[in-house]
């Protein structure tokens, strides 16, 4: 449960408005600024998710300008701190998944997706990068195969290689043993036909010596060297760069349209003023990121929204889906009191009473606010 | 005690009520009373995400179950109760009185909850 500050206004109100500055000074061209109201926020209300989401879709904002890697490492941060604090926030998960996929950081981007369609298997936007992710394991499957393939059959050669040479080298020491032997053979032949000769000549030098007294003799040495080759393995080191190889996708293209429209949305949510049993109103955007909250019975703001827009999300795909038309109302009843969810413009309503409140009347105030929204 | 199909006869009996089924929270179907233009598996399948998305919801708000949910649709209505390990599903008309109904989907939902063979 969340804590109201002293003016009774909820913690909500303060982030909701902490998140307007700030978009407000980025659209101005103040970045910096709209930075340090961000931290402000944050500094000041720890436990909020919502104003970390801000802050990361500022500094995305920020990436698909200036291209730097540490500026989506910094809203991954700030996204991953967001779903410690809020575990089932769609916008978190959907902008974190975004970033981890485009930086090839397929296993966590996998994990969040998983979490989305496991609720609304129809999102669009989680199922397309879940497709991408598909499609990419595939390529990597196939590639992976494709190598051991063509390793097992550089093996298969190499070892085919090896046997050659070793029976190549055993031919050649063959070759060079006879080689040697004849080479002895020729020598002791020499050596013997020398001897012989010398014998001869001894003989003769000493027929001779024995008439004038004269005598000589000679040496060969011969040799031979081998040579080899050595491969180096691939080591390329793995580099963990953020840098992404497209812009991140943000929100909706009718910001401003959008930005009129929850001004009309707010304005009008007078209607439930004084409605008996109220404890909070939320009024969500399209990604389910708190426009207005009126929270009067310290609701967990965290937690509150993401329930609400969840659950929008499952009950609409899941009524139309199963052949039940299309969802226009969901009810609640639950032991924190009864949430009626509907859909309002392009944002989701969530007025939540007490269990022994009138729903009747609150489905009246409900059709009179969307009324006058039209 | 009454069997799980005639609960859910007894149920789409009921003004307003047209169909009925029981589910396993992870979408397996137990018993069904269906009007043939829907299909027991796949409406299993998709009410079982939202008791998944609210049951999840509030694990976060320190609550482990609801007592039940009512989905308003062009085309009717559908009640969804919690059983613990199990749901209760009915699709009504679109003009079905709300606390009718809600009283047969209760005196069902204690009829199954006494059975208890679902949740063990």
């Amino acid at each position: 449960m969340t804590e109201k500050n002293g003016s009774g206004e909820s913690f909500s109100a303060k982030v909701i408005a902490y998140g307007k500055i700030a978009k407000s000074l980025y659209g101005l061209g103040e970045a910096a600024l709209a930075m340090e109201v961000c931290e402000s926020g944050i500094k000041k209300f720890p436990e909020n998710a919502s104003i970390l989401i801000t802050k990361a879709e500022l500094l995305l904002q920020k990436f698909n300008t200036e291209g730097k890697g540490e500026l989506v490492k910094a809203a991954l941060a700030c996204l991953e701190s967001a779903l410690k604090l809020d575990p089932h926030n769609y916008f978190a998960k959907i902008l974190a998944s975004q970033i981890y996929l485009k930086a090839k950081k397929t296993a966590r981007a996998k994990e969040l997706l998983e979490e989305i369609l496991k609720t609304t298997p129809d999102d669009e936007k989680a199922g397309a990068m879940m497709a991408v992710i598909t499609e990419k394991e595939k390529a990597v499957e196939e590639a992976k195969a494709k190598a051991e393939r063509e390793a097992e059959e550089a093996q298969k050669s190499a070892q085919r290689e090896a046997e050659a040479a070793k029976k190549a080298e055993e031919d050649k020491k063959a070759d060079e043993a006879r080689a040697a032997a004849a080479a002895e053979e020729e020598a002791k032949a020499k050596a013997e036909r020398e001897a012989k000769a010398k014998a001869e000549e001894e003989a003769k030098a000493a027929a001779i010596a024995d008439a004038d007294e004269e005598g000589g003799g000679v040496v060969v040495v011969g040799g031979q060297q081998a040579g080899g080759d050595s491969r180096m393995g691939d080591t390329k080191p793995e580099s963990v760069q953020w840098v992404l190889d497209d812009k991140v996708v943000i929100g909706g293209q009718e910001e401003a349209e959008d930005d009129m429209m929850h001004e009309t949305l707010s304005a009008k949510l007078t209607v439930f003023s004084r409605l008996e049993g109220l404890l909070g109103i939320f009024l969500l955007d399209r990604n389910g990121q708190p426009i207005k909250v009126l929270n009067k019975a310290k609701l967990n703001e965290n937690v509150f929204p993401s329930l609400v827009f969840n659950l929008f999300k499952a009950s609409t795909n899941g009524v139309r889906r199963s052949g039940l038309g299309s969802f226009q109302k969901g009810i609640l009843v639950s032991p924190i009191g009864t949430i009626v969810i509907v859909n309002a413009f392009y944002a989701t309503l969530a007025v939540i009473v007490d269990n022994d409140a009138n729903i009747g009347a609150v489905e009246t105030r409900i059709q009179r606010y969307l009324a006058e929204v039209t | 005690m009454s069997s799980l199909k005639s609960v859910l006869k007894v149920l789409c009996g009921a003004e307003g009520v047209k169909s009925a089924i029981i589910i396993t929270k992870d979408g397996m179907l137990i018993e069904s009373n269906l009007d043939p233009k829907y299909d027991a598996e796949t409406l299993g399948a998709f009410m079982s995400q939202i008791v998944a998305t609210i049951t999840n919801s509030l694990a976060g708000l320190g609550q482990k179950e609801f007592a039940r949910y009512v989905m308003q649709s062009n085309q009717g209505k559908i009640f969804l109760v919690d059983l613990g390990k199990s749901a209760l599903i009915a699709i009504t008309d679109v003009e079905a009185d709300l606390a009718k109904v809600n009283i047969a989907f209760f005196q069902a939902a204690n009829e199954i909850k006494k059975t208890g063979r679902i949740d063990v």
